[in-house]
């Protein structure tokens, strides 16, 4: 089970691109994990919406850092922007949508090109859909480039926890970790100073200021 | 600088700050500040400032230049472009040794800004004039193959422009130079052994862009498998380049006709240097590309395998080596299920003048197939961890049932091909020497998948083989305790009643085989993970052998089935296919006393649960807890589930018999009384209790037939008391409507039904619905209600509607406020019901004037349509203003029609004076008039007056013309517009519908 937004400096955290086609569902998908109260932003965010997904694990308490970008042009704000320090990522189409397949190859290319060896799950939605176009069978692009492949459905939650136990395998190293109901269950601590060094991140420097107020009316050339 | 500083504040706020609500306003305002001029001077500057920038700035910056060259680069000036491209050069330069994703970035501005320059200006010449230059340095190469590799990736994405295609023509015109380019490279790596090996992964992906964006077919065809780059590809395949390798040619392969053949022939050298060496040492990178690189050949090219030439046989038996390869997932042997599909289809496919080829082809690759069926079937098993784990609730992994649902259509392919006799004796027969050699249970477990899986061409085609192992297989399992049945067991079990199921037909006529297999599935019923297979084999078993089961020792076996239900707790659909299985057998026991006796057991819990919630009086019941009393529900709705199942499969497995004698009559008089006291109960308050009940009810009113009409006026009282009393629960009504369309033509139950009908219209609820919008309050309140009165109004002898002229006003009133609802069902419900009393008035109304009849009812018809009518005409436009207009035209014509068919026909009798032409006409008028102006252009209300009326006269004389022609042969043309009339008033009101589309429906109050 996700908790959403537990405040932790300590917690293992790993930043989850989110991405493919407007309609594809990515943010029902996302959604589907948030329980209780989740502080939505009252202003309407451009481009991308940030949620955290906290699971527990056998071996403690990780949490995803989910990156729900926009899949439609006009609402994409900074696009491959967001891309960069990315962990891991979900590309995101629709079975009942022919186009919303064809089109995985760009966003792939678009996520390697910033991200280069990162763990990626292709997900197919709305499989209990009758119209579905994209058959099982069809869907073979994962294959060639090495991706895990789920598929999806309102009907079947069990699945919708797949890819985050995909990624955190991959991120973590461990074939063998499993999500795990009750906080409480025996866990042995996750080193976080090793899965820190999966990633270099370069050039970050501490920021003095907890709170930033940007006003938009000083735009202008110096 | 101070912008700089805040684009960098920002950055990292986005990127690293812990605190949601800052990178809100930091992505806001950055999303603000690429929008800006001045992101163009911010965004230069931070690449070629001398000044080294973070690592996360410089991204950004180049990021950010390519979105606006594409958004926005029509904006800039020549010479502004050309600085741009300079800068864009130079930073190329500097960072070309730095990070590779940071050079991607910067290349892929570059290729924006050539990609958006004027396609006259020869954008590609400038841009290899300029590229010359910085060949010159060291380090120009490594950002020429970048910028190469990225534009033709940027051509073929037709996100950002329109003229892709002129660019792309243009592109490939410089394919030669290309080409030429990357051979130099390849060779000047052995030249300069001080060039990183990564040198080479860079050059294929360069050739794989190009290759992509099809630049092969720039040059003779007969030149591609010549090319020298193609060697360059080949040799790549052995070393750490060898994933980019295969993709190259595996894009080959599927651009270019000659090159399956040319491949074919380096098909030994791929198998003897490369796969042999991989499958010794397990490497599974090399085994997975090799086996997907030599099923797109094959696949590619299906007629020259069938050639049977030494190296397709080097193919397939290649390819053959990748599936019996047991890695740890099923991916390498899944992708090669293409390949084998695409061969098996095309051996298949050969037939007129070539089936003397076919016959050939088949023997040379028997051997090869029958192989494959070996190497597939152990392929599908489970990994020996799952196989060996007791887990509860284990089912298979994600990756094999994905690898099974790919290999169905194969396993039937291959079945054709060796013949389903063939076929199955090597799943069974020919893997098992004697009977003493044991099996290991996930072969088994393989083996019973792929026999279902072609089950369906067997029984079509194949011979009815010996089902010995089957059973032994059956009989082992059930005398096992259920105690034992987990894990792994539990698949094998469900796959084993998969074949059952498929094979119920040739299985279950022996009689020796009945107990075991009963036994077996009641076994497997208990288990979550088996419930679902072993329901529907019984049932599949019941229906096709229903004489064997008979026997007095298996009816005692599915007698305790039906018991155990209660514990079990199966799924509705589960508990449904058992509970036919033993109403099918039940229902052909000949023995009469028996079979009621039995029907009364099986039904008898079911019953006894219904008793104890009636009976017990209100104060205990309001002394259980809640928790208790919601067990009782839901055991008490499951209950009446059965019921209605028993009911709804006797009277289909039934033969004729007296009345008196049927077994659903001895049903009957046991469950109403019971049911009766639910429904006078307060337990009704439950909705989905309700529901059940209803349900129960109404297939039990199905099944019945003429039994069940002693029950009519205490049941219709029972629903419509119900009703009363909780108006929120429209199954009563939906019941009723059942019960309608059964009963309402007797003539000595009109009466009754038209009382059921003026409690109903009485009700708070349908009388409060003064206005569309409250009907989509509650549609499916009214979608009943108007369903009911269709019933009604189609079955009732006339001269008892002839006696109920307020009734019918007022339902009629209701359905023509009803038709503007936005809810579709409960519309169009409405107007079926409009356009249901209209053609029997109009019916009346002919035999009246004809003097068939009294004519009491012509002029209650009458009456209420000229009461109703104005409103009605109102509402059937608005209706065509609606957002679901066009689902309404058909039924708005039909009404229009019948209506003008009224008015006409008054026209020549003594109705004149209450209903006439002009009466219509004033309708009209009315309506289109009354419409909001921004609804209509100018004059259109004019016009659409005039044209309408002058349709509705010619539709209302043909559909008067119509029905005295049919009239003696009672021919219903209802479902079409008559005359041509008609279906000019018909085409009419589509196209007002159609121009008025996009107009809002505001709610008629």
């Amino acid at each position: 089970m996700a908790l959403p937004n537990q405040q932790n400096v300590d917690l293992p955290t790993f930043k989850l691109l989110i991405v493919g086609d407007g309609g594809t569902g990515k943010t029902t998908f996302l959604k589907r994990h948030l329980t209780g109260e989740f502080e939505h932003n009252t202003e309407p965010t451009l481009g991308v919406d940030i949620y955290p997904l906290d699971f527990f694990t056998n071996r403690g308490k990780i949490r995803f850092e989910c990156w729900d970008t926009a899949g439609q042009e006009k609402y994409s704000g900074l696009k491959d922007a967001y891309y960069i320090h990315g962990q891991c990522a979900i590309i995101m189409f629709d079975v009942t949508a022919r186009h919303t397949y064809m089109n995985i190859d760009r966003w792939y290319r678009d996520l390697r090109r910033v991200c280069k060896n990162i763990p990626i799950v292709l997900c197919g939605n709305k499989v209990d859909v009758p119209s579905r176009q994209i058959k099982p069978k069809h869907v073979s692009y994962h294959r060639k480039k090495c991706l895990q492949y789920y598929e999806m459905s309102a009907k079947n939650n069990c699945n919708f926890e797949k890819p985050f136990l995909y990624l955190a395998r991959r991120i973590a190293g461990d074939a063998k970790l499993s999500f795990v109901e009750s906080p409480e269950a025996q866990i042995d601590n996750l080193d976080v100073e090793s899965l820190q060094l999966l990633t270099v991140e370069a050039g970050t420097q501490p920021l003095l200021m907890t709170r930033i107020s940007f006003e938009f009316n000083t735009l202008s050339i110096e | 600088m101070e912008l700089q500083r805040k684009v960098a504040e920002a950055i990292h706020v986005l990127n690293h700050d812990p605190e949601s609500s800052n990178r809100v306003a930091a992505n806001q305002w950055l999303v603000q500040f690429q929008l800006t001029p001045a992101a163009w001077d911010v965004s230069t500057s931070l690449l070629t400032s001398p000044i080294v920038s973070l690592f996360d700035l410089q991204f950004f910056a180049a990021q950010i230049l390519r979105r606006k060259i594409q958004n926005e680069a029509s904006n800039l000036q020549s010479t502004a472009k050309d600085a741009l491209l300079n800068a864009l050069l130079l930073a190329a330069k500097r960072y070309s040794s730095g990070v590779p994703q940071l050079l991607t970035q910067i290349c892929l501005a570059l290729s924006a800004l050539l990609l958006h320059s004027d396609p006259y200006s020869k954008p590609f010449d400038k841009l290899m004039f300029a590229l010359q230059n910085l060949q010159a340095h060291d380090d120009g190469n490594v950002v020429l193959l970048e910028l190469l590799t990225v534009l033709p990736e940027e051509i073929s994405d037709t996100r950002h422009f329109s003229h892709h295609s002129d660019l792309r023509q243009e592109l490939l015109s410089h394919t030669s130079m290309v080409l030429d380019f990357l051979l130099q490279q390849s060779e000047n790596q052995f030249v300069s052994p001080l060039y990183p090996h990564d040198n080479n992964r860079k050059i294929l992906r360069c050739l794989l862009s190009w290759v992509r964006a099809g630049c092969f077919s720039e040059i003779p065809q007969g030149a591609v498998p010549s090319h020298p780059l193609l060697n360059y590809v080949f040799n790549a395949l052995q070393g750490t380049t060898f994933d980019l390798a295969i993709e190259v040619l595996v894009e080959l392969v599927t651009r270019h006709e000659d090159l399956p053949q040319v491949l074919l022939y380096k098909v030994q050298f791929l198998r003897d240097t490369l796969l042999k060496p991989a499958l010794i040492n397990a490497d599974l990178k090399i085994i997975s590309g090799l086996a997907c690189l030599m099923s797109e050949i094959g696949q590619a090219a299906p007629c020259l395998i069938v050639e049977a030439s030494s190296e397709a046989l080097i193919l397939t038996d290649a390819i053959l080596s990748c599936v019996t390869f047991p890695s740890e997932d099923w991916e390498i042997a899944d992708s090669t299920v293409q390949f084998w599909s695409t061969f098996a289809t095309y051996i298949l496919s050969l037939g007129g003048n070539r089936q003397n080829d076919r016959t050939r082809v088949k023997d040379t690759f028997l051997p090869v197939f029958s192989a494959l069926v070996d190497a597939l079937v152990l392929r599908a098993q489970v990994d020996e961890f799952t196989s060996s784990d007791e887990s509860p609730g284990l089912d298979l992994p994600d990756g094999l049932l994905h690898f099974r649902n790919n290999l169905l259509e194969l396993l039937v392919d291959i079945c054709q091909l060796l013949h389903p006799t063939t076929f199955v004796s090597k799943l069974f027969f020919g893997g098992v020497p004697s009977s003493s050699v044991s099996m290991p249970l996930r072969e088994i477990e393989a083996k019973l998948f792929a026999l279902t899986a072609v089950s369906e061409i067997i029984l079509q085609e194949g011979e009815a083989f010996d089902f010995a192992l089957i059973m032994q297989l059956v009989s082992a399992f059930s005398v096992r305790p259920s105690s034992e049945l987990k894990g792994f067991i539990s698949v094998v079990y469900r796959s084993l009643a998969d074949v059952v199921g498929s094979y119920s037909r040739w299985i279950s006529v022996f009689p020796s085989n009945a107990r075991p297999l009963l036994l077996f599935l009641a076994g497997g019923i208990s288990e979550p993970i088996c419930s679902h297979a072993c329901a529907s084999a019984l049932r599949k078993i019941c229906e096709d052998a229903p004489a064997v089961i008979q026997e007095t020792s298996n009816l005692d076996i599915l007698m305790w089935i039906g018991e155990c239900l209660e514990q079990w707790d199966l799924t509705l659909e589960d508990e449904e296919e058992v509970i036919t299985a033993i109403t099918v057998i039940l229902g052909s026991v000949a023995n009469k006393e028996l079979q009621n006796k039995l029907l009364t057991q099986l039904l008898s819990s079911s019953y006894g649960v219904l008793s104890k919630l009636v009976d017990e009086d209100a104060e205990s019941s309001g002394r259980q807890s809640p928790a208790t009393y919601t067990r009782m529900l839901s055991s008490v709705t499951r209950g009446l589930y059965r019921i209605g199942t028993v009911f709804s499969h006797l009277a289909t497995s039934l033969p004729s018999v007296p009345v008196a004698d049927g077994p659903i009559l001895s049903l009957l008089t046991v469950f109403w009384p019971i049911l009766e006291k639910l429904f006078r109960s307060e337990h009704m308050e439950s909705g989905s209790l309700a529901a059940a009940a209803c349900r129960a009810l109404s297939v039990a009113v199905q099944s019945s037939g003429e039994h069940f009409m002693l029950l009519l006026p205490s049941v219709l009282d029972c629903l419509s008391r119900n009703f009363l009393s909780f108006q929120s629960q429209e199954c009563y009504i939906r019941t009723a409507c059942v019960i309608a369309e059964e009963f309402c033509h007797k003539e000595e139950y009109g009466s009754l039904f038209i009382t059921t009908f003026e409690r109903f219209t009485q009700a708070s609820s349908l009388m409060g619905i003064n206005s569309s919008y409250i009907c989509d309050q509650e549609p499916d309140l009214v979608e009943a209600y108007v369903n009911f009165a269709s019933a009604l109004i189609r079955s009732c002898h006339k001269e008892l509607l002839g006696t109920s002229g307020t009734l019918l006003e007022i339902s009629f009133h209701k359905a023509a406020i009803c038709c503007t609802a936005m809810h579709r069902g409960a519309a169009l419900a409405a107007m079926s019901y409009l356009s249901g009393f209209l053609e029997v008035s109009l019916s009346s109304m002919i035999e009246t004037v004809n003097s068939i009849s009294d004519g009491s009812f012509s002029v209650v018809s009458v009456q209420v349509v000229s009461h109703c009518g104005e409103g009605l005409l109102s509402n059937l436009v608005y209706a065509l203003l609606g957002v679901a207009a066009m689902s309404r035209v058909h039924k708005c014509s039909t009404i229009l029609q019948q209506l003008a068919a009224i008015c006409s026909l008054c026209e020549r009798t003594s109705w004149k004076g209450m209903l006439c032409w002009k009466s219509l006409q004033g309708w009209l008028n009315s309506a289109v008039w009354a419409l909001p102006s921004e609804y209509l252009k100018q004059g259109e209300a004019e016009s659409i007056v005039r044209e309408w009326s002058e349709a509705l006269g010619g539709a209302g004389i043909d559909y008067l013309e119509n029905k005295s022609c049919n009239f003696g042969s009672n021919n219903s043309s209802g479902g079409h517009m008559q005359g041509k009339h008609g279906r000019t008033l018909k085409r009419l009101v589509r196209d007002f519908a159609d121009s008025h589309r996009n107009d809002p429906n505001p709610n008629i109050i």
